[in-house]
């Protein structure tokens, strides 16, 4: 079976036979892993916090919003989706398609932003700040990091999508593109896990 | 062009994506399971999902060979790690 | 194009005055780093610098004396990236003025720890709120540095030759950089030592030693590059 990858990297390599191309540069899987590793740290430091004073941690856990961070994750997961279709689309030099799947990417993007900014201001109206106790330091100092991540993708998209009219423009940016998405999908799994982990692990 | 098998391997791992987050959210709400082994297999099912992720929207099957393991690693070590630490807490 | 091995010699052994000035000065003479909790009672803190008075005067100017080494390395790095940027060199310009806030911010809590440790004997709140302003101007603003390795990265990732100034990847890590000392500005907040204090994990840990990670990596790369040049050169003549 030859899938639509392979298509896109003939095309790219001038039509001389299927020469096998990776997704995206091995720079961005390098960054995208080194970051990912800073997570794991926010994670296990986490854990490590719960254990030492869980009634906190519950406590601080019970005054989350578990529907606007549900809400988050499904957005985050459909813009995920369709960034992988913009991927999909920009290999195949379809502009049309990869345009609308980049700008419903961004759309789910700011609805991200939305959502976090209505939960923000609900801790603060609450009282609940950075310094309030442990868990609420956990809390927003990694979100809050996870939020400019999302924000950082996010100029990237805008990037992608006004530097790219032309399909020759398309074609040099493809891997600029891949790296994006890829990067893009990052953000969308680190926060999977710090969703399950923040909100809901009991 | 909209009914490409890729396109619609990429859906169905979407509607899976968000057929687990809705299962961990129901999980949390209307079942009653000891706290512990319930936290542990919302934390698997989270990582079941960053697996999902990885390997379909992230294509990280086909990349070279290191990525693939060091991406591996990651996903055991620190999926197996938070969960050994939430456990023993 | 400006003569690479001179330069690049330059900056290594500036780089080297930096580390033995700095990291003799703040690790082993002052004892300032690693950091001392912020938790650290008023009676800790005056006892800290009663006790060690003359190391610590003697440690952080040494310490700041190696702050001004950093600046060859970063100047020699914009004349490498103006190379490849066209028109005016906006992002080495930018590069190297960071630079110069990086060394500012880094010399300047020396001096503020200096005059804590000048009089010892005036009132311990004073001491103690030198100290506080010290370590926060210290720990705080880091973002001139990530402003650095940001402009490095965009060039970097600019540069189209077939032996681009530096290689991608590199590039690349330099922005996972930016993103490891880019939670500083939290430290502010926290009194009481965690992962985000002055001492803490993400705020100094990661953001001190990934920096310092980068260079190492860089400089062996450099000669990893300048070792297969010769040997071209070499063969070339052969």
């Amino acid at each position: 079976m030859m899938s639509a990858m392979d298509i896109g990297a003939e095309k790219a390599s001038g039509g001389e036979g299927i020469t096998y191309r990776y997704p995206a540069e091995l720079g961005v899987w390098l960054f995208v892993f080194a970051d990912m590793c800073i997570f794991a740290m926010y994670f296990a430091v986490f854990v490590w916090e719960k254990n030492l004073n869980p009634a906190m941690f519950t406590e601080g856990q019970a005054s989350l919003s578990t529907q606007l961070g549900g809400l988050n994750t499904v957005v985050l997961l459909i813009s995920s989706y369709f960034a992988a279709k913009a991927v999909h689309s920009a290999r195949l030099f379809n502009i049309e398609v990869y345009k609308r799947f980049i700008k419903l990417t961004m759309f789910c993007g700011l609805i991200f932003l939305c959502v976090k900014f209505v939960e923000y201001s609900d801790k603060f109206s609450a009282g609940f700040d950075i310094a309030t106790n442990a868990f609420y330091r956990n809390y927003f100092a990694f979100t809050g990091f996870h939020m400019l991540h999302v924000i950082f993708g996010l100029s990237f998209l805008a990037w992608l999508l006004f530097s790219v009219k032309t399909v020759e423009q398309l074609k040099e940016k493809t891997q600029a593109i891949e790296g994006a998405g890829l990067y893009w999908h990052m953000v969308d799994l680190l926060w999977v896990v710090l969703f399950s982990l923040l909100y809901l692990v009991p | 062009m909209m009914s490409n098998v890729l396109t619609d391997k990429l859906f169905l791992v979407l509607t899976a994506l968000l057929g687990i987050t809705l299962l961990s959210w129901l999980l949390t709400s209307f079942v009653n399971f000891e706290k512990k082994s319930l936290g542990a297999m919302i934390l698997l099912l989270a990582f079941f999902k960053v697996r999902l992720i990885a390997i379909h929207f992230m294509e990280m099957a086909k990349t070279q060979r290191l990525v693939r393991i060091a991406f591996e690693a990651w996903f055991f070590l620190v999926g197996g790690g938070m969960i050994w630490g939430y456990l023993i807490g | 194009m400006t003569e690479r091995k001179p330069l690049i010699i330059v900056a290594v052994v500036s780089m080297l005055m930096t580390t033995i000035l700095y990291a003799g000065g703040m690790f082993y003479i002052s004892g300032f780093l690693p950091p001392p909790s912020p938790g650290l009672s008023q009676l800790e803190v005056v006892g800290f610098y009663q006790q060690n008075h003359t190391a610590i005067i003697a440690g952080l100017t040494m310490a700041f004396v190696g702050t001004g080494f950093m600046l060859p390395l970063c100047v020699i790095g914009s004349v490498f990236m103006a190379e490849v940027e066209e028109g005016f060199p906006y992002f080495s310009v930018m590069q190297a003025l960071s630079a110069l806030a990086t060394v500012i911010f880094t010399a300047l809590p020396n001096f503020i720890w200096m005059t804590a440790a000048f009089r010892v004997d005036r009132s311990p709140e004073l001491i103690t709120m030198l100290h506080d302003l010290g370590w926060i101007m210290w720990a705080t603003p880091s973002w001139g540095f990530a402003f650095q390795l940001i402009c490095v990265a965009v060039v970097g990732l600019k540069d189209k030759r077939p032996k681009p100034f530096i290689s991608r990847w590199m590039s690349y890590l330099a922005l996972w950089v930016a993103v490891g000392v880019a939670p500083t500005p939290l430290v502010p907040f926290f009194i009481e030592a965690g992962p985000f204090a002055w001492n803490g994990l993400f705020t100094f840990w990661v953001a001190f030693f990934s920096p310092i990670f980068w260079i190492a990596l860089l400089f062996v790369v450099i000669a990893n590059d300048i070792r297969a040049g010769q040997q071209e050169t070499v063969t070339g003549s052969i």
